[in-house]
């Protein structure tokens, strides 16, 4: 399932993000979702970018975020997990939907093997 | 690992501050250590500057997320959510024009490197302006006004005050809080057995403290009572205090040699306090009724309610009143009260320095115009972008906002550079002239008025550098650009705009050229110098006689070191003089024998230089009429003077002036000195001065005329040390409260001198030079595009025919306009602004051809081979290549 470029409700990378977070399922929180789209695109997006668009997106009502126990390795810090709200799965869904009804027959046009 | 290391704790600290309190925050800086613990684990390097960049990286995204207002929630919302829709669409603009700008790097630091040159010289000037235009750092300092005596039919400004004056003053006024006197003088310090160091002093009476609401730091400072009995009591500086005493609170109650009397030190003052202008020690002064006609300075502090000129009025009439007495020698004097720091600065000088800045800030203009021509080419190429987004329903103003705003954040990026040139450029300006600087109060910096001041600069940089392109881009039919690549920016129209930004451009580098040109030049004729002797073979060391008293003392000094001298086998010779040869003192007025000064205005007037007779031999002068200075003229034989060749052809056109008597008028009140006969003429000497009307030059005996301030100059036939040994042994011989200073080589002495008079003439060639590169730079940038931009024309015209030499032709005529309109109008812009600098240009004509005709030469050959790069390319290439463009 390969990103996509096309305008879509969702942002490139809010999309990147909320397929990250759904990937990592009880464990997503900002360190792993960056390592997760760095594994899934082969570069990992600024720090900055990230914790702004995870912002964006809990306020857009794509995700909810909860709070974890502060542990000693994190200076007492707590986590921020996110997860998808039924809004943000539905987006998600809806992305992929435009995507997959747009690209038929469209590939072989294209050439190569993308 | 020992034990796991924290992260550093400033960014930490910053970017947490940032961020505010609450779980964002602290998911943020979590995250972050939890990185940094596993960077440490797996011994990554770098990992403190990794945290560094990551803080800075998430802070300027968080900023500006914030900043543009887009809706974060509440996590990010600080403070932008209540912010006006105006503010947000600044915002926005401003945000997406950081982004075009981040797109096109090149460009961007190609711009706003113009920009930051363009900006720093005007900066620099400001600051200097600025700094020496300051109020004094007292409270209300701007109330503190300098009162004195001007005579306005011999353009003496500074005359002081004679006591009945001051006296009549101090009684009559009502418009100052008080008047206080001082005069400055040289204080000589002998303490603890050491040999004597000489510093800058004032006498001051004591209720010059309390005007100037300053108290001592330790200490009481003298009273009024003290003065009046003559008490030897004295007050010094915190530096003096520090360097000399050890910042010892004891030292309030001792004791010391002060030009030659022992002296109570009863306080020292806070730091930075050196009025009047760069003192040390202050003693009391008592000005007495009927005692001795020697004027001083005075000050006062103007009531509040009171303006300046108010006062300056009604001490005007009080003056007016005074001198209608008959006892009062020159009834033509005029009674002034003006701003302190106006006694120091000349407000001519101001004007003349804010000029300067006008001057400098078209090397900005040239940035700018630079900077919009990059714009305007790259506005072309981008013309089917804004014409897709006027299709999409963008309205003009928002095109031109965001153009403005791409503009503006090149302009903010080059006013930072700027400003951080500005400031290596003051530091070195003030390190190489702030001992020059006349008052304490002068501290040239980068303060908050500079930097408002370039704020203001950059804002017009953006403007002026961002409106035309952006009109230009606005302009954009949609259509037509869509159909062909330039054409979509009407580019006649683009063309014509950078046709005529090219002329701007050549004719404000033309008239700033011509004017750093002859400014450099006078600068280099200033350098130059034709002592008749190597001055790196002679000593000087600067001796303070003051201390002796008397002109009788002096004078005796002197014959005594001459003897002394001539007996020293480590000296080979030994002169005194008031001024170092190939520096020029003060001018004079003086009258002529026999000849009527034809304007009363406008007297002649000679440089002077005090002289033992050996002087002429260290320096190398013979005698070309009559004879020299010899021991034989003394103070009880008739007085006699030698006058340089430019005074004999200035004043005696030829004849010879031997016989002839002159006779130099001291400027205080009028009084005249005896008549001097005139007995030998010398070769002109060089005498550097910024000002060359006065080329004229009398010396006079010492032993005649025994001036307290005056240097030595000494060869030997050994070592240097040894010879500074030598002076030093010799003057403290024959009295050892006599302060001998600053012992160099005379070459040494020289250049230092050069460099604080010239720094400024420095400041303005280099800013003259900033100019030329920028404008080579833009001249050729933009010549290129205009070319380039008709290469497929060419290359048609070439198909169709035409020789290689017609399409030459056809360019360097695409060159001629602005060229020739551009020089045209430099020209004539130099030749109005030149003759304002005729002060500072070491006798250079503001016209001078030659730099003129260097000007338009260098410019010519810019502008010729940026245009002709583009013709051999489109001779020389294949037409194919060159149609395809």
């Amino acid at each position: 399932m390969p990103p996509s470029v096309a305008p879509t409700p969702l942002g490139r990378f809010e999309h990147l993000v909320l397929l990250a977070t759904l990937q990592l399922g009880h464990d997503a929180y900002a360190v792993p979702i960056r390592e997760e789209i760095e594994r899934r695109t082969g570069s990992a997006p600024a720090r900055g970018a990230l914790y702004t668009s995870l912002a964006r997106l809990e306020a857009k009502g794509l995700l909810a975020s909860s709070v974890g126990e502060p542990t000693a390795v994190r200076g007492g810090k707590a986590k921020r997990y996110y997860q998808l709200t039924a809004t943000g799965r539905a987006s998600l869904r809806n992305a992929r939907m435009e995507l997959v009804s747009a690209w038929p027959g469209i590939a072989r046009l294209l050439g190569g093997s993308r | 690992m020992s034990r796991p290391s924290l992260p550093p704790a400033l960014p930490k600290r910053l970017l947490g501050r940032l961020l505010g309190s609450g779980h964002f925050a602290d998911a943020v800086l979590g995250d972050l250590s939890e990185e940094w613990a596993a960077r440490m684990a797996r011994g990554a390097r770098l990992s403190g500057v990794w945290y560094w960049r990551e803080c800075v990286s998430i802070g300027m995204r968080v900023t500006a997320a914030r900043w543009v207002g887009t809706p974060l929630g509440t996590v990010l919302a600080g403070g932008a959510g209540d912010s006006t829709s105006t503010a947000r669409a600044v915002r926005a603009d401003l945000s997406r024009g950081l982004r075009n700008a981040t797109r096109h790097r090149m460009l961007v630091a190609v711009s706003s490197l113009a920009i930051a040159l363009g900006a720093a010289s005007p900066t620099t000037i400001f600051s200097i302006v600025r700094g020496l235009s300051r109020d004094l750092p007292f409270e209300d300092g701007d109330r503190i006004v300098y009162v004195t005596q001007t005579n306005p039919l011999t353009r003496d400004r500074d005359l002081g005050l004679t006591e009945p004056v001051l006296t009549t003053l101090a009684r009559e006024q009502r418009s100052l809080e008080g008047i206080a006197a001082f005069s400055v003088t040289s204080v000589s310090l002998v303490e603890g057995g050491g040999p004597a160091e000489r510093f800058s002093g004032a006498r001051i009476s004591p209720a010059a403290f309390s005007l100037l609401r300053v108290k001592p730091a330790v200490g009481t400072v003298f009273t009024d009572q003290d003065a009046r009995d003559g008490v030897d009591v004295a007050i010094i500086s915190d530096a003096l205090w520090q360097q000399h005493f050890g910042a010892a609170r004891e030292v309030v109650g001792r004791t010391v040699r002060l030009n030659g009397r022992l002296t109570r030190i009863v306080a020292v003052m806070p730091a930075a306090f050196r009025f009047p202008f760069k003192e040390d020690v202050w003693l009391p002064l008592a000005v007495r009724p009927g005692s001795s006609a020697q004027p001083v300075k005075a000050f006062g502090r103007v009531r509040r309610g009171v303006t300046i000129a108010q006062a300056d009025a009604e001490f005007t009439g009080i003056g007016a009143r005074v001198a209608r007495d008959p006892s009062v020698p020159d009834q033509r004097v005029v009674t002034r009260v003006l701003p302190f720091k106006e006694s120091q600065i000349e407000p001519s000088d101001v004007v003349l320095f804010r000029a300067m800045v006008l001057v400098v800030s078209t090397v900005l203009l040239v940035a700018c115009a630079n900077v919009a021509n990059l714009l305007l080419a790259h506005v072309a190429a981008r013309g089917p972008l804004f014409a897709v987004k006027a299709a999409l329903g963008a309205s003009r103003g928002a095109i031109v906002r965001e153009m403005l705003a791409e503009s503006a954040c090149i302009a903010m990026l080059g006013g930072v550079g700027g400003v951080l040139l500005a400031s290596g450029a003051v530091r070195w300006f003030n390190d190489s002239v702030s001992d020059a600087l006349p008052s304490f109060w002068m501290t040239i910096s980068i303060d908050k008025s500079v930097l408002a001041f370039s704020t203001l600069l950059v804002a017009v940089a953006a403007i002026a550098a961002g409106l035309v392109p952006a009109l230009y881009a606005s302009r954009t039919d949609a259509a037509a650009a869509l159909r062909g690549q330039e054409r979509g920016l009407s580019s006649r129209g683009s063309a014509r705009a950078t046709r005529t930004l090219l002329t701007v451009e050549i004719a404000v580098s033309c008239a700033l050229l011509a004017i750093a040109g002859v400014m450099t030049k006078g600068a280099l004729r200033g350098a130059r110098m034709d002592l008749r002797v190597d001055p790196s073979n002679i000593i000087s060391a600067q001796v303070d006689l003051d201390v002796l008293g008397s002109d009788v003392a002096r004078a005796r000094f002197a014959a005594q070191a001459a003897a002394r001298a001539a007996a020293d086998p480590r000296l080979a010779s030994f002169a005194l003089t008031s001024v170092l040869p190939g520096m020029a003192g003060a001018p004079t007025r003086i009258a002529i024998g026999g000849q009527v000064a034809s304007r009363a205005a406008d007297p002649p007037r000679t440089r002077l230089a005090i002289v033992s007779p050996r002087y002429f031999d260290v320096v190398g002068l013979h005698a070309a009429r009559g004879r020299l200075l010899n021991d034989g003229d003394v103070a009880s034989r008739p007085s006699v003077t030698v006058v340089n060749d430019a005074f004999a052809r200035e004043h005696f056109a030829g004849r010879s002036p031997i016989g002839a008597r002159i006779q130099f008028q001291n400027g205080n009140t009028g009084s005249d000195t005896s008549w001097a006969t005139i007995v030998g003429t010398v070769p002109d000497l060089t005498m550097v001065s910024a000002d060359p009307s006065v080329g004229e030059l009398a010396i006079l005996p010492f032993a005649q005329h025994p001036s307290s301030s005056t240097w030595v100059l000494a060869t030997g036939p050994v070592q240097i040390p040894v010879v500074a040994t030598a002076i030093r042994e010799l003057v403290h011989g024959i009295e050892e409260d006599v302060p001998v200073t600053r012992v160099d080589r005379l070459a040494e002495e020289i250049a230092r001198k050069r460099r604080t008079s010239w720094s400024l003439v420095y400041v303005f060639a280099e800013c003259g030079l900033a100019g030329l590169l920028l404008t080579a730079l833009g001249v050729y940038g933009v010549a290129d595009t205009t070319s380039r931009r008709r290469v497929r024309e060419l290359a048609i015209r070439r198909a169709l025919g035409s020789s290689r030499r017609q399409v030459a032709g056809l360019i360097l005529a695409d060159a001629a306009f602005p060229l020739t309109v551009g020089l045209a109008v430099g020209l004539a812009l130099a030749l109005v602004a030149g003759p304002a600098l005729t002060g500072l240009l070491f006798g250079v004509s503001p016209h001078d051809p030659m730099v003129l005709s260097l000007v338009v030469v260098v410019l010519s050959a810019v502008m010729l081979f940026a245009v002709a790069r583009p013709a051999i390319w489109v001779a020389r290439s294949p037409l194919v290549n060159a149609l395809r463009g």
